[in-house]
């Protein structure tokens, strides 16, 4: 056992004395994730951003509450101005007594620019247009959603509920479809009354159907005067796009591209190492140092197991200090400390472990193919950038809906999919955490099938 | 003297990948004792590295065993494996590891720790004379003192038996010099036993109590150096320097049948390849002497220029020569 972690531990030691080897693990994807988060943070001024004109259907079966309002038309009328009959006009008009024309009109341009919103009149139909991809989310405003804003809203524990139904597919459009509906039911809620919002955790459902999520609002206590100015409802000043709400964990519900692109970046480098980990058993064994520990006495699977564990170790921190690091990033853009992975520090560790396993048994994979190192070295990265790219690790590939079924075939997916949910303070990582380690487990048998075959190491 | 390594009909067979087997080793048997030095001594592609792989368990035999100090090490492997140390033909050791990092790294594999380990380092530090350059990295050194880690390496443990492959190949003449000593060292101050391969005829013959030598996959004779070299008699062997001049089988011959006291003849070319030929005829002869004038004049025949003769008296090169048909360089 003793000798398993000194052989470890030198792989350990070796990658970490490397200085060109920490550039390339840390720094380069710690700048990259930040460069492309901060670029897309701009996402509310900046039109000329990658993400815009996300398919989304929109529902509205709302009615007339008591007193005659319907708010659902208040909320087509934020993500589609001009799109709903009954004075939608008036709405934004009314701003400007507030002051906040300017900002609102700015607002809507930006949703305008983000979203490309469709009316549809059947909650079963815009489902299944999710389903099949023309959208990446459905907002189906429920029959009753202005009755909850009644004569007795104030002692109402009623929730109100808008349904967002998101592909799975499409899981930034979707991240951002949910916030945008947060925040609109969020500003209806609380308007100019003070009311504190709670949401319900986002449902959803795994695997390739699509996720279902709800998105509920408790009034818990209205004021006397309830005259809401609903065109202000969407004040970007009030509302930035990253819009942050009280969810049920107490965490920021939003998306942060520094979130996404810094665990892609992350886990597109971390497979790097897994592969160089791999890939060091070809080297040692032309450097010869490998045949000089197995005629030390040390049994031949403590030799290949010390370099596995080395190896999952180097994973592990490397992700664990780029996570780290980033949260320092977020933490700079933010001005305070903000805990941009979520808090469930157990699950988050236990994913990563699950990442780092799934690299290892990759990076054993690609390199049981190989004869040399730079044979290992080429088709390891082939893959490895092959798979980031497939995944959305470089840019969107949800509008692509001609890949659809393949993002879902990387280890990247999983492993990006799982730190974003935790990130929004879901912990429904289970199925991503077994796919990552099931995977990883078969591939690392089929390489150390083909090694052992081969019978040279 | 008690047995530090019995070697049983070692063979192996490799699969190449068109199918066809190599039988790299075919049935090598031989003892080496408690604290001697015993080379293997054959050309390239003998079969030496394939033999002493199966002995350090590195590669596992076709047929056969070797046992070190009385344990198998097919059958127990980690107490044969123990005894060993091991010093391979290239250098291995991690380059970005300091000397004393390296040490203390394959130190830990032998199971030496703490105090201990750091005793032994000190001890192997001292011994190869890198005590100044311990804390360096491996990768700054020069090529001599990287062997010098390399021997280091396989001692640390106080092994009963070293083995080292061709540990001269590519080192310059002082450092190859300080191997040797080394080598007489070990024996000398250590009470070690040494199995080294070579196909160098002069360091076989200047290090060995007995000498094994092998080609083909076989070992074709085993004895000390004086035991081996009787067997060729009072044979002397003329070496005759021709230059770029090709020699053909025909010539050979005519050597080998027309002059008497010949008993063997054979050619080989010492240039590295792509450079020009360096001829050199090697002949076989009781009273070498008195045939020399009739080689001269048969080669004067057929115009071929000898630049330069030597005449040596029997030596291990002779002994393969006589047991082979060809010259150990070839
Ligand atoms: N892994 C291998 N696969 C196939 N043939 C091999 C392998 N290793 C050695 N051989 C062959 O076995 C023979 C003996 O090689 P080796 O033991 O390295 O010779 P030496 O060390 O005496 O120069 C050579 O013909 C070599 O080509
Ligand atoms: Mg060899």
């Amino acid at each position: 056992m003793q000798k398993i972690w000194t052989i470890a531990w030198r792989e350990i030691y070796t990658t970490f004395t490397d200085r060109n080897l920490l550039i390339l693990m840390i720094v380069t994807p710690l700048a990259l994730a930040t460069i492309i988060g901060l670029g897309l943070g701009g996402l509310a001024e900046n039109p000329d951003v990658a993400i815009q004109d996300i398919p989304l259907a929109l529902v509205n079966l709302d009615q007339p509450n008591s007193q005659g309002v319907t708010f659902g038309d208040v909320y087509v009328d934020i993500i589609i101005p001009g799109g709903s009959d009954e004075g939608g006009e008036d709405f934004v008009a009314n701003c400007e007594a507030t002051g906040g024309a300017d900002a609102a009109a700015q607002q809507s341009a930006n949703l305008e620019q983000l979203l490309e919103p469709v009316e549809l009149d059947d909650p079963e139909e815009a489902r299944a247009l999710v389903r099949d991809g023309t959208y990446a989310a459905a907002i189906i405003i429920p029959e009753d959603f202005s009755a909850h804003f009644g004569e007795d809203f104030g002692s109402s524990d009623e929730s109100v509920a808008v349904e967002v139904f998101a592909s799975s597919a499409a899981p930034i459009s979707g991240q951002i479809v949910r916030a945008v509906a947060e925040g609109i039911t969020n500003q209806i809620l609380t308007g100019q009354i003070s009311i504190s919002a709670t949401f319900g955790a986002l449902d959803s459902t795994f695997a390739d159907q699509p996720e279902l999520g709800a998105v509920s609002g408790q009034a818990m206590q209205s004021d006397e005067d309830f005259a809401p100015d609903f065109s202000c409802a969407f004040d970007p000043a009030f509302t930035p796009l990253s819009i942050e709400r009280q969810a049920v964990t107490g965490d920021a519900v939003s998306f942060n591209p520094l979130v996404y692109f810094g665990a892609a970046n992350a886990v597109f480098f971390m497979m790097f190492t897994a592969q160089a980990g791999a890939n060091s058993i070809l080297q040692e064994r032309r450097q010869g140092t490998i045949q000089r520990l197995i005629v030390t006495p040390t049994p031949r699977f403590s030799v290949l197991f010390g370099k596995l564990l080395g190896t999952l170790t180097n994973c592990f921190l490397q992700l664990i200090v780029l996570m780290l690091a980033l949260t320092l990033v977020g933490s700079l853009i933010a001005g305070q400390l903000q805990f941009i992975w979520g808090r469930n520090i157990l699950i988050i560790a236990l994913v990563v472990i699950a990442a780092s396993l799934a690299a290892g048994g990759l990076g054993t994979l690609l390199t049981s193919f190989a004869r040399t190192p730079e044979q290992a070295g080429t088709i390891g990265s082939a893959v490895i950038i092959l798979m980031a790219a497939l995944s959305g690790s470089f840019f969107p590939v949800e509008a692509l809906a001609a890949l659809q079924p393949l993002p879902q075939l990387t280890l990247n997916y999983w492993a990006i999919d799982a730190f974003n949910r935790l990130s929004i303070g879901r912990t429904d990582v289970w199925l991503n955490m077994f796919i990552l380690i099931a995977l990883g487990a078969a591939m690392f048998s089929v390489g150390l099938f083909i090694f052992n075959r081969r019978g040279d190491i | 003297m008690p047995t530090m390594l019995e070697v049983q009909n070692l063979v192996k067979e490799f699969k190449r990948r068109d199918g066809d087997i190599v039988k790299a080793v075919q049935g090598v048997s031989f003892d080496i004792h408690e604290g001697e030095i015993f080379s293997l001594l054959g050309p390239n592609g003998a079969g030496k590295t394939t033999t002493i792989s199966m002995i350090s368990g590195l590669i596992s035999p076709t047929e056969g065993d070797a046992s070190i100090g009385g344990h198998s090490i097919t059958k127990e492997p980690l107490k044969a494996k123990a005894l060993l140390g091991v010093i391979p033909q290239e250098i291995a050791l991690y380059p970005t590891l300091t000397a004393r990092q390296n040490l203390e790294f394959f130190g830990r594999m032998y199971d030496i720790t703490g105090q201990e380990l750091v005793k032994r380092v000190d001890e192997v530090l001292e011994f190869i004379d890198l005590v100044d350059r311990q804390n360096d990295r491996v990768e700054t050194f020069s090529g001599g003192m990287k062997r010098r880690v390399n021997i280091g390496v396989g001692l640390l443990h106080r092994p009963q038996l070293v083995y080292m492959d061709e540990p001269t190949v590519g080192v310059d003449p002082q450092s190859r010099r300080r191997i040797l000593d080394t080598v007489l060292r070990l024996r000398d101050e250590y009470q070690m036993a040494v199995l080294y391969t070579t196909h160098l005829m002069e360091e076989s013959q200047e290090l060995s109590d007995r000498v094994g030598i092998i080609d083909h996959g076989k070992l074709i004779a085993v004895g000390s150096v004086g035991e081996l070299t009787q067997q060729v008699g009072e044979e002397d062997r003329l070496v005759l320097n021709v230059g770029e001049q090709i020699v053909g089988e025909e010539l050979l011959g005519r050597l080998k049948s027309e002059i008497n006291g010949i008993s063997n003849v054979s050619y080989a070319n010492l240039a590295v390849d792509g450079a020009a030929a360096q001829g050199e005829i090697n002949i076989l002869a009781t009273r070498g002497r008195k045939a020399l004038p009739d080689v001269i004049t048969l080669l004067n025949d057929v115009w071929i220029d000898v630049s330069s003769i030597e005449v040596r008296e029997p030596d291990l090169e002779a002994v393969f020569l006589n047991l082979t048909g060809h010259a150990l360089r070839d």
